[in-house]
């Protein structure tokens, strides 16, 4: 058992006030009278003067006891507050995706201001956010540093680790997370639930589906609505072009336009000359919205922004070896890896701090070297090999098909005649759904010497106590 | 309290010395007054045998002296001279109320009634311990005495009870004296005002012990009656202690009213008082002296 205030101890002292009290307590006196006759008067006028005026001054005592009581039961604290030496830092969770000057400005900014200094008042608040914010009003409530942008679990990671020196954090997140209240104290990033919000916007031929967080309606120019669904607290919306451009505006959203889309030029040379790749890429020219000539901006072993490029390998025994991937990358998506022989070509990569490996081979856990590669610029894809001419045509199509998609946004089986030409930076999801919610977490004040709350329990009891004795005093 | 004090002890040497020297202080007052105390309210009362004269018409009838007439066979008639004598009737409280108080209600307001009955009997009157049979003649002072003597405080029947049968007898007395603390509603003298009508002098001595005048306890106290029974607590202060003055002086105030209205005499007597005092100063000043 532990004693959270020594000082209630001093009500110990009002027991012995009540011995004494009690010590001292003297029976009534006998006094013989010859009769009641007058004392009964006196009773009856003190009755009836007291039936007019009700000034008991025990009463009072007894109420003023009670009152002061009831309070100390509440615990009353008063919020001390953080001494000027103290550092919180403050992660905001972005609302607006605005990476530069002049772009949608971050949405209840100033809310969040007031409820951090609320939160932690007098210490000093550090921000720390990520993209493009208003710094000059942050700077009237802390100081600002800038985190680089990711997702919410790479901004975390980095506010905790530039945060270490800070003596307490505080997290404003549009949605609750368990691992954030381990953090700090984890609050609520909008005073309201958003609506209207758009956080994607998929582009499928000549169709646009709009995603949005609850049921507010948009404001949609240039298009016809086809359909709309609402489910789980959002909504999506199709919607078919009528004109060469179509605007979206929404809550908390930047202007969206989407117009038609030129055709891409390709053009092909170096490696693609075999008859496998002349097909691929005559049915890459038919079926989509693809336009072949001899310079263009898709380019295959060619002079163009965006390329392709195969047979960039040197030779490598690749016995015995085994592959290494990142799944979750486009270029893999929906694709029998299984249908590529990979390694027969014995040729990798050569090792290269400006190009990102996508599969490698492996041997005994160690890397032998790259089979594809993405520079970091995501403009051209490696191959060390030709895994095109190899495989079957239907295999080498859907590789195809996933490489010319990570490198211009859209797969050419998508068929996307559409494109957007403003406003493609949208909130994320989480920020388009953000709500309120109760904190989590606590300020955790970890440096040595901060002022705790200060109780006023204590203070109360023993006020009331005193009012209690005085009144059995009065009672004696 | 309530013990049976003896005849030393309540009428020692010292009191009846005292009771001469009272006497013969009144007497001088009586010179310095002229014929002597004449009290508003009295009867002309009885009168005293002086001789015969011849019957003259208007002359009443039944002051015919038939004997002479029957001897000498002329109608004379009975002159008398009106006689100083006083007829005294004296109604003491004997309820255990008048057993409280330091000194004793009971013991001053028996010294009151032997001081009375002495100066009646000494003024060749008479005096009645009612309901006792009245005592002529000074030198039965002594079983007037004993007749205070055995008053002690312990009478079952109300004041006002007693009052009624003093007023209901027969013969009207010519004074009566009522000594008593008073300490009930004024109702239960109601009897008295038949009195009065009677032509009957009534005097009211109002007997009350210092600490019921001004009590001086403080604090919780259990009040406890000698005549009700039961226990009344009260917080004595301040306040309940001017409002017990307050009710105290209404009610003196009262009785005194009503002495005055019907031609009363109203003295209050206070039990620590000076017997002599009394009798020349209150009892004196309103004509109360036998």
């Amino acid at each position: 058992m532990n004693l959270e205030q020594i000082p209630g101890l001093f009500l110990l002292v009002s027991v012995g006030l009540l011995a004494w009290l009690a010590f001292m307590q003297r029976g009534a006196k006998r006094l013989e009278v010859g009769t009641l006759f007058i004392w009964q008067r006196v009773v009856a006028r003190q009755q009836a003067r007291e039936r007019k005026v009700k000034m008991e001054p025990l009463l009072w005592l007894l109420a003023a006891a009670l009152l002061l009581g009831s309070f100390a039961a509440a615990r009353p604290v008063l919020a001390a507050a953080l001494p000027s030496s103290a550092v919180v830092a403050v992660y905001l969770e972005r609302l607006s995706p605005a990476q530069h000057p002049g772009e949608l400005p971050e949405p209840e900014l100033e809310e969040v201001l007031v409820r951090a200094q609320e939160v932690a008042p007098g210490a000093k608040l550090e921000f720390y956010y990520s993209g493009w914010i208003d710094q000059e009003l942050l700077a009237t409530a802390g100081s600002t540093r800038a985190l680089a942008r990711g997702s919410l679990a790479q901004e975390l990671a980095q506010f905790q680790a530039q945060s270490r020196g800070a003596d307490a954090r505080v997290l404003f997140l549009c949605e609750p997370s368990p691992a954030a209240s381990r953090i700090g104290l984890v609050l609520p990033r909008v005073s309201r639930a958003r609506s209207g919000v758009v956080h994607q916007v998929e582009l499928r031929g000549r169709r646009v589906f709009v995603h949005s967080s609850g049921s507010a309606s948009l404001s949609v120019d240039g298009a016809g609505l086809l359909w709309a669904r609402l489910s789980n607290g959002g909504a999506v919306r199709e919607y078919e072009p009528k004109a060469a451009k179509m605007a979206i505006l929404a809550e908390g959203t930047p202007r969206i336009e989407i117009v038609d889309a030129p055709p891409i030029q390709v053009c092909s040379g170096g490696q693609w000359n075999s008859d496998v790749h002349r097909a691929l890429l005559e049915a890459l020219v038919r079926n989509s919205n693809f336009v072949q000539q001899d310079k263009g901006r898709l380019g295959f072993d060619c002079d163009a922004p965006s390329r392709v490029e195969i047979q960039r390998g040197q030779p490598t025994d690749l016995a015995g070896a085994q592959l290494s991937y990142s799944s979750q990358h486009r270029l893999f998506a929906e694709l029998p890896l299984d249908a590529f022989n990979w390694l027969a070509q014995n040729l990798t990569l050569a090792p290269d701090p400006e190009w990102q490996p996508l599969l490698s081979a492996t041997r005994n856990g160690k890397v032998i070297g790259d089979l594809i590669a993405i520079s970091f610029d995501s403009k051209t894809i490696r191959f060390a090999g030709d895994p095109f001419s190899l495989a079957s045509a239907g295999a080498a199509a859907l590789l195809l098909d996933n490489t010319i998609g990570v490198l211009v946004g859209s797969r050419p089986s998508e068929n996307v005649r559409l494109r957007i030409a403003q406003g493609a930076n949208l909130p994320t999801e989480r920020a388009a759904y953000a709500a309120p919610f109760d904190p989590q977490g606590t300020l955790d004040v970890s440096s040595a010497g901060a002022p705790r709350p200060f109780e006023l329990a204590h203070l109360f009891a023993i006020a009331s106590a005193a009012l209690a004795l005085f009144a059995a005093w009065l009672t004696r | 309290m309530g013990t049976c004090l003896g005849m030393a002890e309540l009428f020692d040497p010292a009191f009846l010395h005292e009771l001469e020297a009272l006497n013969v202080a009144l007497l001088r007052m009586r010179g310095r007054a002229g014929e002597g105390i004449s009290r508003a309210g009295r009867s002309s009362g009885q009168t005293e045998f002086r001789g015969h004269r011849p019957y003259s018409m208007g002359d009443d009838v039944r002051r015919l002296d038939w004997n002479a007439y029957g001897r000498l066979g002329r109608m004379f008639v009975r002159e008398f001279e009106r006689e100083r004598r006083e007829h005294l009737s004296i109604l003491l409280d004997r309820s255990r109320s008048m057993d409280a108080g330091s000194p004793a209600k009971h013991l001053f307001a028996r010294r009151i009634a032997a001081a009375l009955g002495f100066l009646a009997l000494k003024g060749e009157g008479t005096a009645a311990l009612y309901p006792e049979a009245a005592i002529e003649g000074v030198r039965r002072l002594n079983r007037w005495l004993v007749l205070l003597r055995a008053s002690e405080p312990n009478e079952a029947r109300s004041l006002s009870d007693r009052l009624r049968e003093l007023a209901s007898m027969a013969r009207t007395p010519s004074d009566v004296v009522v000594i008593s603390d008073f300490m009930e509603p004024l109702a239960a003298l109601e009897a008295l005002g038949a009195l009065s009508e009677r032509r009957c002098a009534v005097t009211l001595i109002q007997v009350l012990s210092p600490d019921e005048i001004a009590p001086q306890v403080r604090g919780t106290v259990d009040l406890a009656p000698c005549e009700e029974g039961g226990v009344l607590r009260m917080e004595l202060d301040a306040s309940s202690l001017g409002a017990y003055g307050v009710e105290l002086g209404a009610h003196l105030e009262a009785l005194e009213t009503l002495a005055l209205r019907f031609g009363w005499t109203y003295a209050l007597a206070p039990s620590d008082s000076d017997l002599r005092a009394l009798f020349t100063g209150k009892l004196s000043a309103v004509g109360a002296g036998p």
